[in-house]
């Protein structure tokens, strides 16, 4: 109990360090809103002739889009957090605290992402609604999903980019290999529903754990089905605990080998 | 008559002199253009012989943004297969939007490194350091750092174009000249956001805000959106003259589109400049002792 009430204490100071730089948060959550906003252009520009494409209208894409720009901006530093503790070598002074490194980067990491998710939430319904109306065929009752759904996204995508920022203990440099994970996210799910791409790549991409960070959730919002959510959440589940569990496995080998110079 | 003569000759003296004190001055203006091109070259040298100490790294992050903007290409190309144009622009037209995006902003960081740096450095008081060299601040705190990873985007830029066009020369050296004009467009656009550090504080957060629409905006179609938002694309955040009238130009070129163009950018970048020397003049140093390496 007294350890879950110190990393409780560490997620809150995470809330609190957020909320303190103001001009940040505004930024964060303004660049949100141009995302779609340039998007909302861009789908209506496609839609122009057209009334659906895949199934998806105009609103309900634009709804898919927010939903999955929401995960995927709701995001913590965790990966540049990790890469910086490491290669400056500040990991040495985290190392003899009473905490481990990587639930402390967790907790962090936590309130990082309640308080973006809570900018990102009102901002993403507002331009929603003000644009496109209500999301055509709005089934209430799948709400609990899509949330449940949100957060195993959330969590997912933090292990993912924990686990890549911690390759660190043996690369240079691993900022590449962040962007080529990230780009896959983005174009497995995030920019376009799988829907629209080629049927194998897919058939690959339903394999792969990108498209459960941002098309899983997003995709139970706009056509939900109890069948989507059980064909979809298990594996959501499944990746989150599998890069939890590597990124514990790439610490402790990884911290081994920690040579830091100077003091 | 005489006084006459007399008057002509002091006017045709003063005349003399402000011609040569005119000629002096264009001299010493044209001395101090190629100066500072000479410290945009050297540190260009050197910040580039620096990233090459690391040869592996330079490479990796170099294709890694290669390989990033290639995501994109996949997005597009996606969408072209179940429409034929967006706003009138086909899938060739968008991959010379992102040519020019690609290559203008690599050219702006590999060039201008320290462009959306500079809050943190007038914040950290590490200005000092540029204030006491016999150059211009403006030109000496943004050309000396290199990013290694906008190499990527430059030369991406250069094979999208390539892939499109062909081997042209007129329409490369056409797309060389954009990518410098605009880069510097770019940058001019970026440093005003900057220098409100001068006068507000710390303005990282606009800077960056700045950035983000800049990209975001020179990067889809400028077709898609209404003409409030047009407006601002081609003032407050000319995206238009950084990416859109270029990508006009090169479809179908004509000599005043490019003078009005290089025009716009000079002005631009002549209120930049204004912008950061009035700025300047507010700084107040913190004594910090730095060394620049």
């Amino acid at each position: 109990m007294r350890k879950l009430r110190k990393y409780l204490l560490v997620v809150k100071t995470g809330i609190n360090s957020n909320l303190i730089y103001t001009a940040d948060f505004l930024a964060g959550a303004l660049f949100f809103a141009l995302v779609i906003f340039i998007f909302m252009q861009l789908w209506e520009a496609i839609f122009f002739n057209d009334g659906s494409m895949e199934g998806y209208t105009v609103n309900r894409l634009v709804w898919y889009y927010i939903a999955a720009e929401m995960v995927i901006l709701s995001k913590s530093d965790v990966f540049r957090s990790m890469n910086e503790e490491i290669k400056s070598g500040n990991i040495a002074y985290k190392l003899n605290k009473p905490y481990s490194f990587v639930l402390y980067q967790f907790s962090e990491g936590m309130g990082q992402i309640a308080v973006r998710l809570m900018t990102n939430l009102p901002v993403g319904l507002l331009l929603g609604f003000l644009y496109v109306g209500k999301l055509e065929g709005l089934n209430i009752s799948a709400l609990p999903a899509v949330v449940i759904s949100t957060m195993l996204g959330i969590l997912l995508n933090f292990f993912m980019d924990a686990f890549i920022g911690m390759t660190s203990f043996w690369t240079e440099d691993n900022s590449a290999l962040y962007w080529i994970v990230q780009k896959l996210s983005f174009m497995l799910g995030l920019f376009l529903p799988l829907e629209f791409l080629p049927k194998i790549i897919r058939e690959i991409a339903l394999y792969l754990p990108f498209s459960y960070i941002a098309y899983a959730p997003a995709r139970l919002l706009t056509s939900f089905s109890m069948e989507e959510f059980l064909s979809m959440v298990p594996i959501q589940i499944l990746y989150t605990v599998l890069f939890a569990a590597l990124s514990a496995l790439i610490y402790s080998r990884g911290v081994r080998k920690l040579n830091v110079n100077g003091g | 008559m005489l006084m006459g003569d007399k008057k002509s000759g002091i006017q045709a003296k003063e005349k003399t002199g402000t011609r040569k004190d005119g000629d002096k001055g264009g001299r010493r203006l044209a001395l101090s253009f190629l100066q500072h091109l000479r410290l945009i070259c050297l540190y260009f040298k050197y910040n580039l012989l620096s990233a090459m100490e690391y040869r592996v790294s330079f490479i990796l992050q170099a294709l890694g943004m290669a390989l990033n903007n290639a995501f994109f290409l996949f997005f597009w190309w996606v969408i072209f297969q179940k429409v034929s144009s967006i706003g009138g622009y086909g899938f060739k037209d968008v991959m010379v939007i992102w040519a020019l995006s690609s290559s203008t902003y690599g050219f702006l960081h590999i060039l201008f490194g320290n462009v959306r740096e500079l809050p943190r450095i007038i914040m950290n008081g590490e200005l000092d350091t540029y204030l006491l060299q016999p150059k211009n601040v403006y030109v000496n705190v943004y050309c000396s750092r290199m990013i290694v990873s906008a190499w990527g985007d430059l030369v991406y830029g250069f094979v999208l174009i390539l892939l499109v066009y062909g081997f042209a020369p007129l329409k490369l050296l056409l797309f060389i000249l954009f990518t410098a004009a605009g880069g510097l467009l770019a940058g001019a656009i970026m440093s005003v956001a900057d220098t409100l550090t001068f006068y507000i504080g710390n303005s990282s957060g606009i800077s960056r805000l700045v950035t983000e629409f800049l990209i975001n905006f020179s990067i889809y179609p400028d077709s898609i959106y209404r003409q409030s938002v047009k407006v601002i694309m081609y003032t407050l955040l000319p995206t238009g003259f950084i990416v859109f009238l270029p990508f006009r130009l090169l479809s179908a070129f004509n000599w005043y589109g490019l003078l009005g163009l290089l025009a716009i950018d000079a002005v631009y970048i002549g209120i930049s400049y204004l912008f950061f020397k009035r700025g300047l003049e507010r700084y107040e140093s913190g004594n910090l002792i730095t060394t620049k390496l």
